[in-house]
């Protein structure tokens, strides 16, 4: 979490300006972007205009971008502390402290480690994990109504001398299957259980539930500061029968007011969910969100007079945090093998969902307590997402409604930085429940308005198939 | 649309410059790295630093738990033994957090380890119930580590001179057990579990039925090849400096910066408790090993300084490229490690200054100057 970040080498600059005054280029923008060694940025490398970041390793993820500088850096390092270090069952601490009793992670950082996409305990403990979990369990009742003890989420954790809502387990079934020219692959299908219900128990067949890992926090900022309009423009031409396309935003409501969402993988957040996450996600009480998560449980009487347990200032620490990470710069942009992945990936279609290029509005954008991010503004940037919600097919139907979005339906996931997952979080689980174990099963599990893509890399050669994968490793 | 005032002046520049008969070529197709064969270098990493450090980790965690257990055996020994065990095996950890990636990061041993803040109020819970002190019931309420080993042993920067009650003798017992097994996980995720031939580190392992994921050092020494993470050598260098530069920042900006910040504002209560390890003042030397872990990562051994640099460090590629700049990153790092040294001890009673002031200047001037490393890409 440093300022290891593009620095302006003004030797390099007046060297390149030699060159460019004897050769004669020009670039394709109005910016010029200098990489640490001094030389210009492509424009391709750029994922985030000036907030990209040219960084390769464990930390990518978890980079300011170049202008967080002075008091933006002092109130980015106190979010990144926010964010990492685990609150305390204090009920009274309201700087470090309020967790649970109920609670999921006991820190941010727990599940997004480096801000990204912790491996979860679903995979190395078979659900639930042992102090904390490293995923979300959504839970509601076959009609789509929530169960009135357990709440939206359940909170698989609980401080010593609370009970847990419930545990979750996992099972899986696996599947082989066999690529054109030979090549094997295979699809686990996950079953889900819960266990150990704090209250009444709930019968499978009266359940649904919808288990999400971590996603990884990368360009958050710039997703907040999407041009709206332009979002309204896609989601009015994404209508491609021939491939079976058409995109739709998601629209949710808070406190009478509609938003457009735009986070989390059903499209239904409209904010970075900073409140929400320390409420739900921790147990830690705030302004907005005042009662503790398992609030009218009976167990819960003890903790329901503690009042606000971290303060609005402090939450918009961790929202200027997250706004202000740099993007990872794209790699190898001009190898031959990631070119030819790049046609690949425009030849299977996959563009007309994962949008390669957006832009950001121009006014600036505002944090929860009304901090000004203005270096956000008016950039290109290129998310690989068109943030609109899509018919997925029934093998990812989980069948648990959000906003607009049905059970099948998911926001196209942005691409950008997906490439360094392996290296800041060592593994590749991809999808909402991490069932994708690489790139190539990720891929095999779209269905619905996802199938054309998918029968398109399928009948590719391994060559070219390898070559997309080579390219969505640059990312 | 907000720009960089310096973005802005290159534009106008490069219009002023007249931009005739462009051809719209890319940059060639090369990697952006350092153009340099860095294997001997990455060896010497792996085996003199890193391998080093967690395996006298491993060593000393041992010891320490061999002096806990002395003391449960004979309590009227005191704790003198067992809380100076504790201070050494503090310095290989505090010298590993340059390069707090992989295992440390990837198995969440990290916060295992180290967890800060300590949650006193459900040590306290636990310690006041009947539950059985076992590792799984430490585990699952997250209360375990250096700090929760240093709250029960130490009182006021020395050793706690009252009695530890029985459940607490207990759970410093299992607590130090629990450390000691994290710190043999972590040693083993970085060598491999075929390599493991320490006895009490298998006779852990078949208790805990502990799985070794890793064998984190051939990321790093087939760095370049088919099944490394890292695309290229240059990759794995990054990650070297990256980590050097990650715990510059986080001591300047966070460790040190952090309660200075907060004492600053008037709320002298809230940022003691802000320090970590003021349970036994060992602060001071927890940062002072921290940027020894850069000086370690960077001259290619432990305790090596410019003039006993290994000749396969990243030191010497520097040096080969830009001796003035081996020289700027060498004198910062020697005054950050002594600007933290010339703090007043204990920090929690002195946190704010001229001294702490020039120690925080000093780590965020080492990481901007670490920072200039890649600026010898080609």
């Amino acid at each position: 979490m440093t300022n290891r970040v593009c620095t302006i080498w003004l030797l390099s600059v007046g060297l390149l300006l030699c060159m460019m005054a004897l050769n004669g280029c020009k670039t394709d923008s109005d910016d010029i972007i200098l990489k640490p060694n001094g030389k210009a940025a492509d424009p391709a490398e750029l994922s985030a205009g000036t907030s990209t970041v040219f960084m390769t390793s464990a930390f990518a993820y978890d980079t300011p971008a170049s202008w967080v500088t002075g008091s933006l850096s002092t109130r980015f390092y106190s979010g990144d502390q926010l964010y990492d270090n685990p609150r305390i069952a204090d009920q009274n601490d309201q700087t470090q402290g309020g967790l649970g009793p109920l609670y999921v992670g006991f820190s941010c950082g727990s599940c997004h480690k480096n801000a990204g996409r912790s491996y979860p305990t679903l995979f190395s403990e078979g659900g639930s994990g042992t102090g904390f979990s490293g995923q979300l369990v959504f839970i509601c009742k076959q009609n789509g109504t929530f169960f009135r003890q357990y709440g939206r989420v359940l909170q698989d954790q609980a401080i010593f001398g609370t009970k847990a809502e419930g545990k979750l387990s996992v099972t899986y079934t696996e599947t082989e299957y066999k690529f054109p020219d030979g090549e094997k692959y295979a699809l686990v299908k996950p079953t889900y259980k819960i266990t150990e219900w704090y209250a009444d128990s709930i019968a499978p067949e009266d359940l649904i539930i919808d288990v999400r890992i971590p996603l990884r926090h990368v360009g958050m900022g710039q997703i907040m500061a999407l041009d709206l309009d332009e979002l309204k423009k896609l989601a009015a031409a994404s209508n491609y029968p021939e491939y079976g396309i058409s995109g739709k935003m998601n629209i949710i409501t808070e406190r009478n007011k509609s938003y457009i969402g735009v986070g989390g993988n059903k499209a239904q957040h409209a904010d970075l969910t900073v409140e929400l996450g320390f409420s739900s996600d921790l147990g830690v009480t705030s302004d907005r969100y005042p009662l503790e998560v398992g609030y009218g449980q009976s167990q819960q009487l003890g903790y329901s007079h503690y009042g606000i347990q971290i303060s609005t200032h402090d939450m918009e620490d961790v929202d200027l945090y997250l706004s202000s990470l740099g993007v990872p710069a794209r790699r190898n942009v001009n190898n031959a093998a990631v070119k030819q992945g790049e046609a690949n990936f425009y030849a299977a279609k996959c563009y007309l969902c994962h949008t390669p290029t957006l832009h950001t509005r121009q006014d600036a954008i505002s944090l929860l307590n009304g901090t000004s991010l203005p270096w956000l503004s008016g950039q290109t940037i290129h998310p690989y997402s068109d943030f609109l919600l899509h018919d997925m097919g029934s093998g990812l139907d989980s069948h648990y409604r959000s906003g607009l979005a049905a059970g099948y339906e998911w926001r196209t996931t942005p691409l950008w930085g997906i490439g360094l997952q392996e290296t800041v979080n060592g593994h590749t689980r991809f999808l909402h429940d991490g069932r994708a174990r690489n790139f190539t099963e990720a891929i095999m599990w779209h269905d619905g308005e996802g199938a054309v893509s998918r029968e398109l890399f399928r009948r590719m050669s391994k060559d070219d198939r390898d070559a997309l994968l080579t390219f969505l490793r640059s990312l | 649309m907000k720009k960089n005032r310096l973005f802005l002046v290159l534009s106008v520049l490069c219009v002023g410059i007249g931009l005739a008969g462009c051809d719209d070529s890319k940059t060639e197709a090369t990697e952006d790295g350092y153009g340099y064969e860095f294997t001997s270098v990455i060896d010497t990493y792996i085996d003199d630093v890193v391998l080093n450090t967690y395996t006298d980790m491993k060593d000393k965690a041992t010891t320490l738990y061999e002096a806990v257990k002395a003391y449960e055996a004979n309590p009227s020994i005191g704790l003198t033994n067992v809380c100076a065990t504790w201070r050494a095996l503090r310095i290989p950890w505090e010298q590993s957090e340059g390069f707090l990636f992989g295992p440390a990061a990837l198995l969440s041993l990290d916060p295992s380890l180290d967890s800060w803040p300590l949650d006193k109020t459900q040590l306290q819970s636990i310690i006041d119930s009947n539950i059985a002190l076992t590792k799984d019931a430490i585990a699952s309420s997250n209360v375990h580590g250096f700090h929760t080993i240093e709250y029960l042993i130490f009182k006021d920067g020395s050793p706690r001179t009252t009695t530890l009650s029985v459940r607490e003798l207990s759970y410093l017992v299992v607590a130090t057990e629990y450390l000691r097994n994290d710190t043999y996980e972590l040693w083993a995720n970085w060598i491999g579990e075929s390599n493991i031939t320490d006895s009490k580190v298998l006779a852990a392992f078949a208790e805990d039925e502990t799985e070794i994921k890793y064998n984190f050092s051939t990321q790093f020494k087939n760095a370049g090849n088919a099944g490394s993470i890292f695309l290229s050598q240059s990759d794995a260098i990054d990650q070297i400096i990256d980590g050097c530069i990650d715990i510059a920042s986080e001591v300047g900006s966070q460790k040190i910066g952090g309660p200075n910040a907060t004492a600053k504002k008037g709320d002298t209560e809230q940022a003691v408790l802000d320090v970590e390890s003021w349970y036994s003042w060992n602060s001071i030397d927890d940062y002072a090993n921290n940027i020894v872990s850069i000086r370690n990562s960077y001259f290619g051994g432990r305790n090596k300084t410019a003039a006993t640099a290994n000749a396969n460090s990243i030191s010497a590629f520097v040096k080969s490229k830009n001796a003035a700049l081996d020289t700027e990153i060498t004198n910062a790092i020697e005054t950050t490690i002594n600007s933290i040294n010339a703090m007043d001890h204990p920090f929690r009673n002195n946190l704010t200054g001229t001294k702490v002031d020039a120690a925080i200047d000093a780590c965020s001037n080492l990481e901007t100057i670490l920072t200039k490393i890649k600026t010898l890409k080609n």
